[in-house]
């Protein structure tokens, strides 16, 4: 059994939503989908990146790189591909570490 | 269930309390395990699977106990092979005692994993390990607090310095003495219920036999997890209806699949357990995210791996020469000298040259260097230093098809090709593995830099052998982005922790090389002297002619002398036996005075690339099939060979 992200992307790219590929170093975001199936969820679950987790970037990757998050006290890294479905919301101001 | 029982019959009937160290990657178990398990344990494979876990005997209060070290797993629900292992032994073997093992810095993640291994329904110890680390980061901990809302005996250790452990393992004995088994946190209301008629409509369809604690059996098939379904096909397919029905209730009602749903409540549970028992106040700055500013930095990353991976081979080659050399003087003479006493031509000399051979291969060759190499390794790895190079490498990587998490695996396969095609299960698509493993096979291991070090870095220069290292590496780039071309697919790309950084505590690195060295003496080493000695008979009964002339087409096309034929059965084996054999096919230890040096360079390069080991060989058929093991075998010969002859072509203008 699979599920598929319920949310339908939009095609014209001005409404496209932000993505983690897009996140800039420190800045915070709020987790709004994943878009996946049954294992990739699962896999991101185990380690904290899951809907309506607050992550922050800390490292964009170079050259295509990944993507190196914060969520809960450890460090992820994910691939650009990855990153790329996974939409966040940015949340205004650099929050401290700690909140 | 097959299993448990025999494996249990098979054991004395003295029945020690078992305790199982489980928990979440880079927790520490290890360490915790190398504190109290002595020299004597042993590394083990799980039944039927190649993944590798270690156990001890270990006294605790003069009692003597079993104790289990698993591979780490985030949840019990398992999306790579290593962790299915886990969570397999977990299900069907006896376990006394759970100790699970948790970063207290990472406590409100690690909860998730706790809650769902009181779900197994066995006694369970929290360690909360690393509290130093814990502290630094500003999470206090309320561990009586926690132990109360839990139910179940929390210990605060820091398994480095071995704080706390005696008081672990005196709980658990404890535990086993007087079982006790905790009661599941509840879930919110509506999740609850659904989760109890579930288990209740299973306890129906079972007739209350069931192997599997009921609970955790409703909510792995509320969260549709395959495996759980596979285990128990018939009673799925008995009460599947209500199953899907339950699944539908979750989703409907709160708007997400019923999978996420459970993870969420989960999540829940985890994080109101955290509230209540602890207290985060402001990190310390510390030096480990000012190294990681440089180590991970987009320019400096790379200059700084490459200078870490330079230091370390040079290590390995000064220390691995300086050693050898004084050993082979010494074994020479011992042979001149045996020679001169027994006389060259008679049987027992053969017999006995052929023995010392072995033995000289073994401790002259490949512990100077396989030693140094596989401290070096086990260093690299507890520091934390290869996430790091997968993070550097991801976009290096997706050049050639695959993406950062499958570097693990590839430099793994420096030290063995054994441990690096079973790595290729962090990966979870089928076709990474393939191509990963291929990348490991090719990967020069410790065995055939062995024979780069003791052949071309001996005569030809340490910098001819840092050469071959290079055209190696490229020779794995263009493989692998042929064969992803050749497997177009859509992968999910790496999702990987990068843990903090670990000062390695010396006995844990320690015994890992000892772990792996051991395989060497234990295995290699006497393979090596029975087939010095076989080599030396075939000589004696002219056996080895018939073995070169079946190998001449090979040798002939490479140019090489058709005395080297039959040493390259014997690299089939244990890659660094073609080398040694090559002394004993050749008569001397001195191979430049019957070799010259292109014909040296060409050996080597067809050692490296052609046909994995044996071991190897047994680990790819089970990891990725018989048929692509076949294929992966015959490419490397196929490349072994193109590159040989190239290697010989360009001989003939350097030399």
């Amino acid at each position: 059994m699979r599920f598929f992200c319920n949310k339908q992307v939009p095609l014209d790219p001005s409404h496209l939503p932000l993505t983690l590929a897009s996140g800039k170093e420190n800045q915070c975001a709020l987790i709004t989908a994943i878009c996946g199936g049954w294992g990739i969820r699962q896999h991101l679950n185990q380690l904290g990146i899951r809907v309506g987790a607050i992550i922050r970037v800390k490292r964009e990757g170079a050259f295509g790189g990944p993507v190196l998050v914060i969520v809960d006290h450890s460090e992820i890294a994910i691939g650009r591909q990855m990153a790329n479905k996974i939409q966040i919301q940015v949340i205004n101001g650099k929050l401290d570490k700690e909140k | 269930m097959a299993n448990s029982t025999k494996k249990n019959n098979t054991r004395a009937s003295i029945h020690y309390p078992r305790f199982v160290l489980v928990g979440q990657p880079n927790c520490g178990k290890s360490t915790i395990f190398n504190k109290v398990a002595g020299y004597h344990s042993i590394a083990t494979n799980f039944p039927g699977a190649t993944v590798e876990f270690t156990k001890s005997t270990v006294q605790v209060q003069n009692q003597t106990c079993e104790l289990v070290d698993l591979p780490g797993i985030y949840s019990l629900t398992a999306w790579d092979g290593a962790s299915e292992e886990t969570k397999k032994y977990l299900l069907e073997q006896k376990v006394d005692v759970i100790i699970n093992v948790v970063d207290a810095s990472l406590l409100s993640r690690s909860l998730e994993l706790t809650i769902q291994l009181l779900e197994l329904e066995t006694p369970v110890v929290l360690c909360l390990n690393m509290m130093d680390e814990a502290r630094r980061k500003g999470v206090s901990i309320d561990s009586v607090k926690l132990c109360q809302k839990l139910g179940i005996p929390v210990i605060e250790t820091i398994g480095v310095k071995g704080q706390g452990v005696d008081e672990l393992f005196a709980a658990s004995y404890a535990l086993s003495r007087n079982p006790v088994i905790a009661k599941c946190p509840k879930m919110s209301r509506h999740v609850e219920e659904t989760v109890q008629n579930l288990a209740a409509d299973l306890q129906k369809s079972t007739d209350g036999r069931a192997e599997l604690p009921l609970r955790l059996l409703s909510i792995k098939l509320l969260e549709g997890d395959p495996f759980f379904a596979k285990l128990v096909p018939d009673i799925v397919n008995n009460i599947s209806g209500s199953i899907e029905k339950a699944q539908k209730d979750l989703s409907e009602a709160h708007g997400e699949p019923s999978d996420a749903v459970i993870s969420a409540e989960r999540h829940s549970q985890a994080m109101a357990l955290f509230e209540q028992t602890c207290l985060v106040q402001h990190a310390e700055k510390s030096w480990k995210d000012l190294i990681d500013r440089w180590i991970m930095h987009p320019i400096a990353g790379y200059l700084i791996m490459l200078l870490v991976l330079y230091l370390f081979f040079k290590t390995v080659f000064s220390l691995g020469s300086s050693v050898e050399q004084w050993l082979f003087a010494g074994f020479d003479v011992w042979i001149e000298q045996l020679s001169a006493l027994i006389g060259s031509n008679s049987f027992i000399f053969h017999l006995a040259s052929g023995i010392v051979q072995g033995i000289a291969g073994g401790i002259a060759i490949v512990l100077p260097y396989l030693l140094p190499f596989l401290f070096g390794l086990a260093l690299i790895e507890d520091i934390g230093y290869l996430p790091r190079v997968a993070f550097l490498m991801d976009n290096v990587m997706h050049r050639i098809g695959l993406h950062g998490t499958a570097v693990i695996p590839g430099i793994l396969g420096y030290g063995c090709s054994v441990p690096a095609v079973m790595a290729t299960r962090i990966l979870t698509s089928p076709r990474d593995r393939f191509i990963s493993s291929v990348v490991a096979v090719l990967t020069p291991c410790s065995a055939r830099m062995t024979v780069i070090f003791g052949l071309v870095g001996y005569y030809l220069g340490a910098s001819a052998a840092l050469g071959i290292y290079i055209l190696n590496m490229f020779v794995i780039a263009v493989t692998g982005s042929i064969l992803a071309r050749l497997l177009p697919e859509d992968t999910p790309g790496m999702i990987l922790e990068i843990p903090s950084y670990q000062l390695p505590s010396l006995r844990t690195v320690l015994a890992k090389t000892w772990l792996r060295m051991r395989e060497f003496i234990v295995i290699a080493w006497p393979l090596l002297i029975l087939g010095s000695l076989v080599l030396s008979l075939a000589e004696w009964f002219s056996l080895d002619q018939t073995i070169n002339m079946i190998f001449r087409p090979i040798t002939y096309i490479l140019g090489l002398p058709a005395a080297v034929g039959s040493t390259l059965i014997f690299g089939v084996l244990r890659k660094e036996l073609s080398m040694l054999m090559l002394f004993q096919a050749l008569g001397t230890t001195d191979v430049a005075s019957v070799m010259t040096s292109g014909q040296l360079l060409v050996f080597t390069l067809f050692v490296v690339f052609y046909m994995p080991c044996a071991a190897t060989i047994g680990v790819l058929g089970k990891e990725i099939g018989w048929k692509n093991t076949l294929l992966a075998s015959l490419l490397t010969v196929f490349i072994a060979l193109v590159i040989g002859l190239l290697g010989r072509i360009l001989s003939i203008f350097i030399f």
